[in-house]
């Protein structure tokens, strides 16, 4: 499994951080200046006070507002592959330093703003997801993320906008594919491969690749500071196959990888051993989860042009 | 992850109703009992619906109820469209706009709709308890206005950061409040509808005055930096009533503007701050002698604004406690004259008194006698007088009010041919312990003579003080019989100071009074003056609006510095993981192993393992400690400390 794109830690720049008035801001400042008139025409120094408070407020409110959004520091990001068409879920590890933020939205700068804002705790990593929606298969950049704020009044929005590279990769759709799998000629002799019974046997320890199942980390050996291992568990013994585009000759390009998209898949499922052949890239059979991403990566970048 | 539950919305339509109710409440009082009841039903329904869960009403119900609510608004008010009618359409329309609130813009606008209130209740009033009610009511909104834009937050810390927010803009306000240039009068002429009654008209009728007991509203306050005058000198000349047409006494509007300046002893500077009236009279004690620049002294030794007194103003006048007014003008010679017939029995009386008296001294004296001699009597609730209304007080009635006294004694006097006027104003004052000031209410009110005499001029006569001598020590309850008396002057006996409830009160008007004059007060002529001792001297308002702005623009740019400044100091500490990671990746460098910009650590991981196998153990440690601090959430510091120790053990060159 892919699932971690390193980048480098993320402060909010300053210099490119905005504030104007919402356009509740340009109402509330409407508002003001009839009081403001209606104050001067009465003469009335209770209407100025009043008139006087307001806009103060406003004015210290563009100080909240403002210590709001600084300091905010995003320690990494990583995403799940994902099937084209799919949404892209990114998750941000977000501190923030001195107080709580409150009310901070994340969204895509191309996208409108997620109508649940977020509260970040200081000094505790804020797991913040934000997804958005892929097209085609390849390597999906969400582009530019803006982080803004309105708080406390929502008459000022401050925003930020950070640019991290994110990506991650977008595999073809799998079409589910009904025919029998073509077995790799030189490990066995034809015959698809029986189930064993007894699906979740626990097979020993793999080291560990980020987007492993947690649940799967063999946490003892964590705790003896030996690193992290998965505990692998096999429900299938050995039989190897290969996916191959050539025997898909009679598709478009996007079909075929399509199917073999979905084979890879059925195979994993099966806990088969699997092989890749694509017009210039040929995988051995193996399995696991770092393989099939292996594979499905190949897919997701596969040009014909460029073999 | 915040999550907008279906409580907290309602608990946010709680908040909202009770913003609303806040700004509303200090219309109550002049609403109508309709809209009142109306408001009532409304936002407990909305309560009641919040707790029930029950649904909005559909929009149909809405558009009836707006209707059904401008009828009647429309129905109440009649023809007159006052500041009554748009408080009652405020207040309707705040009953009516929680049960369309749906989205954030609702809430927004229900908010800044509140806001909105506020200011209206501000041009009724400007009474220090008004003030403090708009700071808690600004407080109570500013804090539903966070709790909406902090969906999930504790009402509580929304009400704390409200009053912090309030409190740092104080300065700024009071700034801006000092700086704002005032100008004089009103921009387009508008002006509010006063809801203060002043009881006196051009015209006094039996009646007029005595009415006015039961007013507990502040008249106007005087100041006295110096001595205070006594008791019976505290007659509060405002208006010269001249002409008698057999029943009512008319204002004269030939009083020219007064030239000859007044004889007099005992001059007394005081300040007076005059409520509301929608009358031109000033009042001052008898007589004044000067007055400001803007208000007009008549030869009666009134005094008269320039325009009716629609807010409250302030003046300061000198007066002469004795005086002589000199020689009488052609223009007075209308206080000689009676109508041709009627009152037969009291030009008879004042006929028969003439002839046996050669001095108008004496004829005076024999008048106030008969007062004393027969048995008149003080009350305010006099019989209804018939049509010959000096016989039927004089002879038949014998009860009346101060307004009574003065008319018979006046048409006596012109009857035995002296001549006489009607006075109108205040007598007396309540005293306040905790300040050098007098408050006039307008159960003041008083009616009194004056008659001219060749040696003195005019000279003062209240008959009434022969009937009731206590109402000038003791006010308007002196001398009432205690069946009389009104609720509002029952128990209003403040000749002592003992108990709690009194010293509050005096208390509270001391410091109302204040809170009139430097805040209330503060008009263009106190700002200039204000700028002057700033030792600025800015006659125009362009001028002081120059200053205005370069103050705002400096302090702007000083705002602005401060906040880019606290910007750019980064309070975020440094971040020790990656500090600690790059701190690794360096040292791995230097044996030749590069991490690309993009590589994740645990592909890193993996090309550490395959370039050089007998560091992997120890490069496996740091990297899975770094993946877990910094993908999978839960980190401590002993974490943090543990990956900055591994790495600094960790010495790639040494080891190969």
């Amino acid at each position: 499994m892919e699932s971690d794109i390193h980048i480098p830690p993320v402060t909010l720049n300053p210099r490119k951080t905005y504030i104007l008035p919402t356009r509740y801001g340009y109402l509330f400042i409407i508002l003001l200046l009839i009081m403001l008139i209606g104050s001067v025409n009465y003469n009335n120094n209770l209407g100025f006070l009043l008139t006087f408070l307001l806009s103060s407020m406003c004015v210290i409110s563009l100080y909240y507002t403002n210590s709001n959004i600084k300091g905010i520091r995003i320690v990494s990001a990583q995403a799940e592959p994902v099937f084209s068409g799919d949404p892209a879920l990114f998750e941000l590890m977000v501190q923030v330093a001195g107080s709580d933020r409150f009310s901070i939205c994340f969204h895509f700068s191309d996208q409108p703003p997620d109508p649940a804002p977020e509260t970040l705790i200081a000094g505790e990593n804020n797991r913040i997801r934000i997804s958005k929606n892929t097209g085609r298969r390849g390597i999906f950049k969400p582009g530019d993320i803006t982080i803004s704020t309105g708080y406390p009044l929502g008459i000022f929005r401050a925003w930020s906008i950070v640019s991290m590279n994110l990506q991650c990769h977008v595999y073809p759709r799998p079409i589910l594919h009904s025919g029998e799998f073509q077995t790799a000629p030189s490990r066995h002799d034809g015959s698809t491969a029986p189930f064993t019974s007894g699906a979740e046997d626990f097979q020993g320890l793999t080291e560990y690749q980020p987007g492993d199942s947690l649940k799967r980390v063999s946490w003892k050996k964590v705790s003896a500071g030996q690193g992290l291992f998965t505990k692998k568990f096999d429900g299938l013994t050995g039989n190897s196959i290969v996916i191959d585009w050539y025997a898909l000759a009679a598709q478009g390009t996007e079909t075929r990888l399509s199917i073999m998209c979905g084979m890879i898949l059925k195979a994993h499922r099966m806990n088969l051993e699997y092989g890749l052949r694509l017009p210039g890239i040929t995988m051995e059979p193996a399995s696991g989860n770092q393989h099939r991403h292996r594979c499905l990566q190949h897919l997701a970048v596969f040009s014909e042009n460029l073999p | 992850m915040t999550m907008i539950k279906p409580e907290n919305e309602s608990r946010e339509m709680g908040y909202l109703i009770g913003a609303l109710v806040v700004a509303l409440v200090p219309h109550i009082p002049s609403l109508p009992i309709w809209i009142n009841t109306w408001c009532f039903l409304a936002f407990g329904y909305m309560i009641l619906s919040l707790r029930k869960k029950w649904r909005q009403p559909p929009r149909w119900i809405r558009i009836v109820l707006t209707c059904i609510g401008i009828a009647g608004i429309l129905s109440s008010s009649g023809h007159q469209i006052g500041s009554s009618t748009y408080q009652s359409l405020l207040a309707i329309m705040a009953t009516l706009k929680p049960l369309e609130i749906r989205s954030h813009r609702d809430k927004m606008i229900t908010l800044f709709f509140a806001y909105f209130i506020m200011i209206t209740s501000l041009f009724q009033s400007e009474s220090l308890l008004i003030s403090l009610y708009m700071f808690f009511s600004v407080f109570v909104t500013t804090a539903v206005l966070i709790q909406v834009n902090h969906p999930g937050n504790r009402f509580p810390s929304s009400l704390r950061l409200s009053g912090k927010i309030l409190i740092q803009a104080f300065p700024l306000m009071v700034i801006l409040f000092l700086l704002f240039p005032r100008i004089e009068g009103s921009m387009w002429g508008i002006t509010p509808r006063s809801t203060a009654r002043s009881g006196f008209s051009d015209t006094l009728s039996p009646g007029n005055i005595s009415r006015l007991v039961l007013n507990s509203e502040i008249a106007f306050r005087a100041r006295f930096p110096e001595a205070r005058p006594k008791p019976d000198q505290l007659y509060w000349r405002g208006i010269v009533f001249s002409t008698f047409d057999g029943r009512n006494w008319k204002t004269d509007t030939g009083a020219p503007l007064r030239k000859n300046p007044v004889q007099g002893k005992q001059a007394m500077t005081y300040q007076i701050r005059l409520e509301a009236g929608r009358h031109p009279w000033l009042f001052a004690l008898d007589l004044p002698v000067s007055g400001q620049q803007d208000e007009i002294i008549l030869a009666d030794h009134t005094i008269r604004s320039g325009r009716n007194i629609v807010k409250p103003i302030q003046y300061q006048v000198t007066s002469y406690l004795t005086y002589n007014t000199g020689p009488m003008h052609s223009w007075e010679e209308i206080t000689r004259s009676l109508p041709e017939s009627g009152n037969q029995m009291a030009r008879a009386l004042a006929e028969k008194w003439r002839r046996e008296n050669s001095r108008p001294e004496l004829i005076i004296q024999r008048a106030l006698a008969y007062f004393t001699e027969n048995p008149f009597s003080y009350t305010l609730k006099p019989p209804i007088l018939k049509k010959q209304v000096i016989d039927d007080f004089l002879f038949r009635s014998r009860k009346g009010y101060c307004e009574h006294y003065a008319s018979a004694f006046a048409f006596l006097m012109r009857a035995a041919g002296i001549p006489s006027r009607i006075v109108a104003g205040y007598l007396g004052g309540e005293t306040n312990p905790y300040g050098d000031f007098l408050v006039i209410r307008q159960y003041h009110a008083h009616a009194w003579t004056e008659v001219w005499l060749d040696s003195r001029g005019w000279v003062r006569i209240d008959p009434t003080s022969l009937i009731a001598p206590d109402r000038i020590e003791l006010g308007p309850a002196g001398g009432l019989p205690a069946e009389d008396l009104p609720d509002n002057l029952l128990g209003r006996d403040f000749s002592e100071l003992t108990s709690f409830r009194n010293q509050f009160y005096f208390f509270w008007e001391a410091v109302n009074n204040q809170w009139d004059i430097w805040f209330s007060g503060y008009s263009h002529l106190e700002q200039k003056s204000f700028f002057e001792q700033l030792g600025l001297n800015l006659q125009s308002s362009w001028k002081r609006a120059a200053v205005l702005l370069l103050i705002l623009t400096i302090l702007a740019i000083a705002f602005l510095l401060f906040l880019m400044q606290k910007l750019h100091k980064t309070i975020v500490g440094p971040d020790i993981v990656q500090e600690a990671y790059e701190k690794f990746c360096a040292g791995l460098r230097q044996i030749g192993i590069i991490r690309k910009p993009d590589q994740g650590p645990a592909d890193f991981a993996a090309q550490i393992r395959s370039l050089k196998p007998d560091i992997a153990h120890q490069a496996d440690e740091i990297i899975t400690l770094y993946i877990r601090i910094r993908y999978m959430g839960k980190t401590t510091p002993e974490d943090e400390k543990r990956l900055q120790e591994l790495v600094n053990r960790f010495d790639p060159v040494r080891k190969t």
